[in-house]
């Protein structure tokens, strides 16, 4: 072969190997459309992937027009050098959302969007962020996924003591909790988390838990049913 | 035309007087605390009005915690069997279209050995109850809520 028609080979493989890499690192967003029986969605898709749907329309926008915003939120990030460890989960406006780093809004894990897809909030935002993580080629740690299929049925019950989680040593009363029979055996007893909301009332919060200690580990699909005192002899 | 003109005034009056009461009843409901508000609207109105805030804030508090909840949850009256009215306000969580249906929490107050006073908690579909309510299947109780009044 000889060195000119070397040179181009040399040259064409550089060529191909600069766009193979540029491709791989192309980060793009984008919104579609999708009709679910009579209903109209908005798709957000990372370098092709839908990372989160938006299920309803809301302040004069579709549901597509909101997808859409969120793919522009997602591309000004993308523009700004955001990479996939740079979204997580926050707080805006007292509500949980998905935000770059800097704290800027990239959507609201809504109540509405929430219980559609059969969780909360939080962990809503955190499916979301677990997905665009993945689309865009990084690690999912931390991120939980989505569990819409928790049962909450009642087949089988049992009383465990409740502690506060202040102080996990000393029991304060008792809880009869429920829920299916496999995921009742691991209760060991039910946490009771003290908040305030606006000084004005007071939530008594019970988490099933399997284990007694400060740091609760929820037991899902289990629920409180009753609450026992005892009432002292005097 | 002088009639009409003064037909046109007197309604121009009465609305404006009509807005001017609205826009008083609003900025004193908006001034009172939740306290306040119970107290001259009644515990259902509260949990009416603020539950989508209250469970915002205890599904918040239990994520702070790690303890979030895989499943729908909804704020609800507490309705005492006993008296019928509404005595507080509970979290209610399970699966999101059984959630959807429940419209309070029935408390029933019983004994336990003697010793032992159990409150048992029925999400139930109805805004009243009496004998022995039915509860909605797949959906259980999260956290119960008392108003400082």
């Amino acid at each position: 072969m000889s060195k000119g028609r070397l040179r181009r080979v040399a040259a064409w493989s550089a060529v191909i190997v600069l766009f193979a890499a540029a491709s791989a690192l192309a980060m793009e967003a984008a919104a579609r459309t999708r009709t679910w029986g009579d209903r109209e969605e908005g798709e957000v898709l990372v370098n092709g992937a839908v990372v989160m749907r938006i299920r309803s329309a809301a302040g004069g926008y579709s549901a597509t027009q909101r997808a859409e915003t969120v793919a522009a939120r997602l591309n000004q990030a993308f523009a700004a050098g955001a990479q996939w460890g740079d979204f997580r989960v926050g707080q805006v406006n007292n509500e949980t959302a998905l935000v770059t780093d800097g704290g800027k809004l990239i959507v609201t894990a809504d109540r509405f969007h929430a219980q559609a897809n059969g969780t909360t909030p939080m962990m809503l935002a955190r499916a979301w962020n677990a997905n665009l993580v993945q689309a865009l080629g990084g690690e999912v740690e931390a991120a939980a996924p989505v569990s819409p299929e928790v049962n909450w049925e009642r087949q089988g019950d049992k009383i465990v003591p409740i502690f506060s989680i202040g102080t996990p040593g000393v029991s304060i009363g008792g809880a009869r909790v429920v829920g299916p029979a496999v995921e009742i055996g691991k209760v060991k007893a039910v946490a009771q988390i003290e908040a305030n909301f606006k000084d004005a009332v007071r939530a008594h919060i019970y988490v099933p838990v399997s284990s007694i200690s400060v740091r609760p580990q929820r037991v899902q699909g289990v629920s409180v049913e009753a609450l026992i005192d005892y009432n002292l002899p005097f | 035309m002088t009639t009409l003109r003064r037909k046109l005034d007197r309604r121009l009056v009465t609305v404006l007087a009509g807005l001017v009461i609205v826009a008083l009843v609003g900025g004193a409901a908006v001034a009172l605390d939740i306290g306040g508000l119970v107290k001259i609207f009644g515990i259902g109105y509260v949990v009416q009005h603020f539950s989508g805030d209250i469970d915002s804030f205890l599904n918040k508090t239990l994520g702070e915690r790690g303890a979030e909840i895989r499943g729908a949850t909804k704020v609800v009256p507490i309705l005492s069997v006993g008296s019928g009215g509404f005595i507080g306000a509970a979290q209610v969580v399970g699966v999101p279209s059984k959630v959807e249906t429940v419209k309070a929490v029935a408390q029933v107050e019983t004994k336990y050995h003697d010793r032992f006073r159990m409150r048992v908690l029925i999400p139930v579909s109805t805004e009243t109850v009496s004998g022995s309510p039915k509860g909605v299947s797949g959906v259980g109780v999260s956290a119960v809520l008392d108003f400082e009044i």
